[in-house]
């Protein structure tokens, strides 16, 4: 099809929904039976859809030198454009428009190491400004990107990052670290598609994953998580790591570092329960391992629900775990369908021998539902029929920024529901994994002192 | 994001990366505006994100992505799409299958249009940055430019189609040079 082609006019009408419902039949049935017109139609959109990529490209990198604020736009710089056209043979448009609004910057790059954009042809500099609606694609690297109110965002690669205004952004996905402790910057906000994260004058890591789990750890002073449905916000304070799932019920992981004493103290997570539906003395509940080697000296699965915890900081007895470099689970039966809205999980260790190797605290687990009210089928496991992901804890991923020696020896970490439940359930699953290794190669089994599930 | 995640992370950006404007054509022939295809991909790259398997070689993974693709068009178009195209499955079949048998030479297209909107003048191609820059209506931008919509349609439609001439020309060139 050549550009005069009335058939073109026929692809603009139907994809600017001009095109009247016999029009539409036609087209149907020339795509069907005309393989030259499909082609063109395919063709169209490519165009169509990497004006759009290139529309983007332009407000990222390389920076777009603003436009003269009260250009000629009719006078010599029309003329010039009009002269060009008629050379290139893109003349006849009709009109031109007049510029759109100047693009406001709202940062300027002030760092870059070694870094991969995902546009091969981006090319960017320290100094570079950056412009409000601007998406940084990064396959590898770091930058850093100075915003307006004085805030400081390091951007780590692979990660796709759009800066919204001289104190925001929308983190897509990947890991940035920012500080914000100008009082310009008080309020900086990072929007991901789970969590709206304000800082108010300190430090904080924000993490996005492609699955629409959002991450959030404070390194210093306070940060405000917003999350859709959720009628108070939550406030975290230096140390803290809270973590959003995506899914109808938003869940929220809080994780905490204890004193390390046997009254298990955290600053704003209750210490074990005796009281709760996942106590024994309920009579209700039961636990059990459902896959795995559970460690030779590990104690029997039912500490995990007698309403305390380890008595001290190396107790295998009183805990209960797998064998090293081995995964396991432990089922917990409430009893009965409730609608769970908290749960929580303790874990203490710091080896008598070795003062140091603290690893074996870390909670490393992925907690699942069991739908309605039967038991799952005798081996069944995760992802399978009837389970549902409730929660996902790493505490490593938090507390493993430093050496492993510094690692809190007591944990605890709470999975609740923005909206009141994370969902009714009577069998629980805790899909736990090895913690990294303190020596060598083999990877060690935290020790799990306690569970405690609440609802109605 | 542990290591062995960013790992898998990163093999599933490259896998996605190279075939998501394929994908954004394929998505696009069957709706009727780019916020839903905005939706749609964005749906899309979820469900490929959720069910990656990082022993997927790129072939199976065009496959397999254009399938998940088709699915989530459909019950978008199922559930919330205002305009309700009728586009036979068969149909839906054949459009997939020309995107994915012309993959590359719409790549090589795309690349040929980077050097046309370089020569594109000013004013055209600030229309196209301004028609095409997220959020944008052409309904208002028509308003803004002082035109009627009609005009900025008619207007966008040519440039794309001298664009379609100028990438031909530029592709010819480079095959005989």
């Amino acid at each position: 099809m050549n550009s005069p082609d009335p058939r073109w006019e026929v692809i603009r009408r139907h994809l600017d929904r001009q095109a009247a419902p016999a029009e539409r039949a036609d087209f149907e049935a020339s795509l069907r039976e005309d393989p030259a017109f499909r082609r063109c139609y395919i063709r169209y959109l490519n165009i169509e859809v990497a004006l759009q990529a290139s529309a983007q490209a332009e407000y990222r990198l390389p920076p777009v030198p603003p436009p003269p604020r009260t250009p000629a736009w009719r006078g010599a710089l029309g003329k010039a454009a009009a002269a060009l056209a008629l050379l290139l043979g893109l003349a006849g448009w009709g009109f031109w428009p007049r510029p759109p609004a100047e693009p406001e910057i709202v940062a300027h790059l002030t760092a870059l190491q070694d870094c991969r954009w995902v546009h091969s042809a981006t090319q960017a500099a320290v100094g570079d400004p950056l412009y409000r609606g601007q998406t940084l694609e990064l396959s590898a690297g770091r930058l850093e990107v100075t915003f307006a109110s004085g805030a400081v965002a390091t951007l780590l690669g692979p990660i796709i990052f759009t800066l919204d205004s001289p104190n925001s952004g929308f983190l897509t996905l990947g890991q940035m670290q920012t500080r914000a402790d100008s009082p310009q910057a008080k309020g900086f906000t990072v929007r991901t598609r789970t969590a709206r994260i304000v800082d108010v004058g300190t430090e904080f890591i924000a993490a996005a994953a492609a699955d629409g789990l959002s991450r959030v750890d404070v390194v210093r002073g306070e940060v405000v998580v917003h999350t859709p449905g959720q009628r108070h916000a939550q406030h975290l304070s230096q140390g803290d790591a809270l973590s959003v799932e995506s899914g109808q019920a938003q869940v929220l992981v809080r994780i905490e570092s204890g004193e390390g004493t046997a009254a298990f103290r955290f600053p704003t997570l209750p210490p074990p329960s005796a009281s709760d539906a996942a106590d024994v003395a309920t009579g209700w509940a039961r636990a059990k391992i459902a896959f795995g080697p559970q460690a030779e000296s590990s104690g029997e699965v039912a500490k995990l629900c007698n309403g305390h915890a380890q008595g001290s900081a190396d107790d295998p007895g009183e805990s209960v775990y797998f064998e090293s470099n081995q995964s396991g689970g432990f089922l917990l039966d409430l009893g009965r369908s409730l609608q769970v809205t908290s749960i929580n999980t303790y874990s203490w260790h710091r080896n008598q021998g070795n003062q140091g190797d603290r690893v074996r605290a870390t909670q490393k687990f992925t907690l699942y539902g069991f739908r309605g009210e039967a038991a799952p089928p005798e081996g069944s496991t995760p992802p399978g029929t009837g389970w549902e992901l409730i929660g996902r804890v790493n505490t490593d991923e938090f507390f493993g920024r430093g050496p492993q020696r510094s690692q809190p020896e007591q944990q605890a970490s709470s999975i609740s529901a923005t909206g009141g439940a994370v969902g009714r359930y009577r069998y629980l699953l805790w899909d736990v994994r090895p913690s990294r290794a303190f020596h060598g190669a083999v990877e060690d089994n935290t020790l799990y002192g306690e569970i405690d599930v609440f609802g109605y | 994001m542990s290591p062995s995640d960013r790992t898998q992370h990163e093999h599933f950006l490259r896998f996605f990366m190279e075939l998501e404007p394929s994908l954004r054509v394929f998505v696009r022939s069957l709706l009727l505006s780019r916020e839903e295809e905005r939706e749609v991909m964005q749906e899309v790259s979820l469900v490929l994100w959720r069910k990656f398997d990082p022993a997927m070689e790129a072939a199976s993974f065009c496959r397999w992505a254009f399938g998940v693709a088709r699915l989530e068009v459909l019950a978008f178009r199922r559930d919330r799409a205002r305009d309700r195209l009728s586009f036979a499955p068969e149909l839906i079949d054949l459009l997939g299958q020309t995107v994915e048998d012309g993959a590359d030479d719409l790549a090589a297209e795309r690349r040929a249009l980077d050097i046309c909107l370089q020569k594109l003048p000013e004013g055209p191609r600030q229309l196209v940055q301004a028609a095409y820059a997220p959020g944008v209506k052409i309904d208002r931008l028509a308003q803004h430019l002082g035109r009627s919509p009609m005009a900025v349609y008619k207007t966008l439609h040519r440039i794309r189609l001298s664009l379609m001439d100028c990438t031909r020309r530029v592709l010819s060139l480079e095959e005989t040079a």
